[in-house]
């Protein structure tokens, strides 16, 4: 009888060490998936970055002071060939009644060569600033739409990571479930003695035969609330209490 | 692992994302086509037909006002004269000015153009990315594209040589005028801007 009992006892605090362990595997087992989904995120998003990052660059680049220099002197360049085209048209009014000097004539175009070159370097600013607005504004469109790409990426981290939470709950069942067996193996190792022993005085009697004859054992028995049928169960800590008492 | 659970919502929800995600690559896509005529050669031309407006419009107010200019100078016998052909280049000078104006405005509308493409194409991709239907966004562009490629109308010029006229020729005719108001007083407050030759005459007449 002794003997089974122990083995029960053995039998439940092993499933219930197992249990543990299948919990503790299951928890792990969590604990990786968030681990690796974090990082895939993390990595999804410096993908993302990279592919930014040029986006950005390039357009400082394009920024800079000395690439402003040379948009500003193509536009006036563009400006003061189209004021030239404009210049040689025919105006079609035919010739002027009032003669003109060749030494006006002279003095015109010169003041309209350089009025003409001072305003298309000043067109030139005007038409890098156009420049430099839709390169900002095309760049801002691609950055844009890696931004909605890197939001809507991150919007489903918070919700793969509710999804890990439950990832090992598989193992997390098997290991509370071996546990519960385990406690109610060990339970049974307890209550196993009780059993045997109510069948009556042939089982006292035998226990007294077994050893249990000590003064202190009977005077336990003789005191106990519980009236005692057998042996006091030595692992239960109630009745190892009270056995300790006497 | 076999044990490993868990429901399929962020799976679902990704699907999800990625599908609208492509939604609006798309849309964007379709956005560029819509909008790939607007190119520099587009708004180049956008410049040259603002210029092809208005140069002729330019060309008929210096004709007529150096036609003004002419019967002024006749009229005073300074047709000849180097005054008359200062004046003249003065006249030429303000009309090469009026035509650098006309490039520029042909510029700038061309500018001002460029950014109202740019900012619908930039409005149209807003909505693509916000929109639960990104193809219809992109149709909406096609239609948005082909609303700029219409023609727009044009003020008239104005008076391009109005400050020419009113102050060179008036000056002109306050200096013919100035000798004769000197010798009689009653003539020193006749205002002489804006009168033509005849009024002035009848007041040196009188």
């Amino acid at each position: 009888m002794g003997v089974v009992t122990g083995l029960e006892t053995i039998a439940g605090l092993a499933a219930a060490a197992a249990g543990t362990g299948l919990s503790l595997y299951g928890n792990a087992q969590t604990q990786n998936k968030m681990n690796n989904d974090v990082a895939a995120e993390v990595s999804q998003q410096n993908a993302l970055s990279k592919r930014a990052q040029p986006i950005v660059a390039s357009n400082i680049d394009a920024s800079s002071a000395p690439k402003a220099k040379a948009d500003i002197s193509s536009n006036a360049a563009k400006t003061l060939a189209q004021y030239n085209t404009v210049e040689a048209l025919p105006s079609s009014t035919g010739p002027a009644s009032t003669p003109v000097s060749t030494l006006t004539e002279n003095r015109v175009k010169g003041a309209t060569d350089q009025s003409n070159q001072a305003a298309a370097k000043l067109m030139g600013y005007g038409g890098w600033q156009n420049d430099q607005s839709l390169r900002n504004q095309q760049a801002g469109n691609q950055l844009g739409l890696i931004n909605t790409e890197a939001r809507s990426d991150a919007s489903l981290l918070p919700l793969r990571l509710q999804q890990d939470q439950s990832y090992g709950s598989g193992w997390n069942t098997a290991g509370s479930l071996l546990s519960a067996l385990g406690s109610l193996a060990g339970v049974a190792g307890a209550v196993a003695p009780a059993t045997g022993a109510a069948t009556g005085a042939a089982d006292a009697a035998d226990a007294v035969s077994q050893g249990y004859s000590s003064p202190a054992f009977l005077n336990f028995a003789k005191n106990a609330s519980v009236p005692m049928v057998g042996p006091p169960n030595l692992f239960d800590p109630y009745q190892l209490s009270l056995y300790n008492q006497y | 692992m076999g044990l490993g659970g868990g429901s399929n919502a962020a799976d679902a929800q990704a699907a999800q994302q990625a599908a609208q995600l492509a939604g609006v690559k798309k849309g964007v896509a379709g956005i560029d086509t819509a909008f790939a005529g607007f190119n520099p050669q587009f708004y180049n031309q956008r410049a040259q037909d603002y210029t092809a407006y208005a140069l002729p419009q330019l060309n008929q107010q210096y004709r007529q006002t150096g036609q003004q200019l002419d019967y002024s100078l006749a009229d005073k016998g300074l047709s000849n004269s180097s005054a008359g052909s200062t004046a003249r280049g003065a006249l030429d000078q303000n009309y090469a000015l009026k035509k650098q104006g006309v490039v520029d405005t042909a510029t700038q509308q061309s500018q001002q153009l460029q950014q109202q493409v740019q900012g619908q194409k930039n409005a149209l991709i807003g909505e693509v990315q916000s929109a639960s239907d990104p193809a219809g966004v992109a149709s909406q562009a096609i239609g948005t594209a082909a609303g700029f490629q219409a023609p727009n109308t044009f003020a008239p010029l104005g008076q391009m040589f109005g400050d020419f006229s009113n102050v060179y020729l008036a000056n002109q005719y306050a200096n013919a005028v100035a000798p004769y108001m000197n010798q009689n007083p009653l003539l020193s407050r006749v205002p002489t801007t804006g009168m033509n030759s005849s009024a002035i005459s009848n007041y040196t007449l009188n």
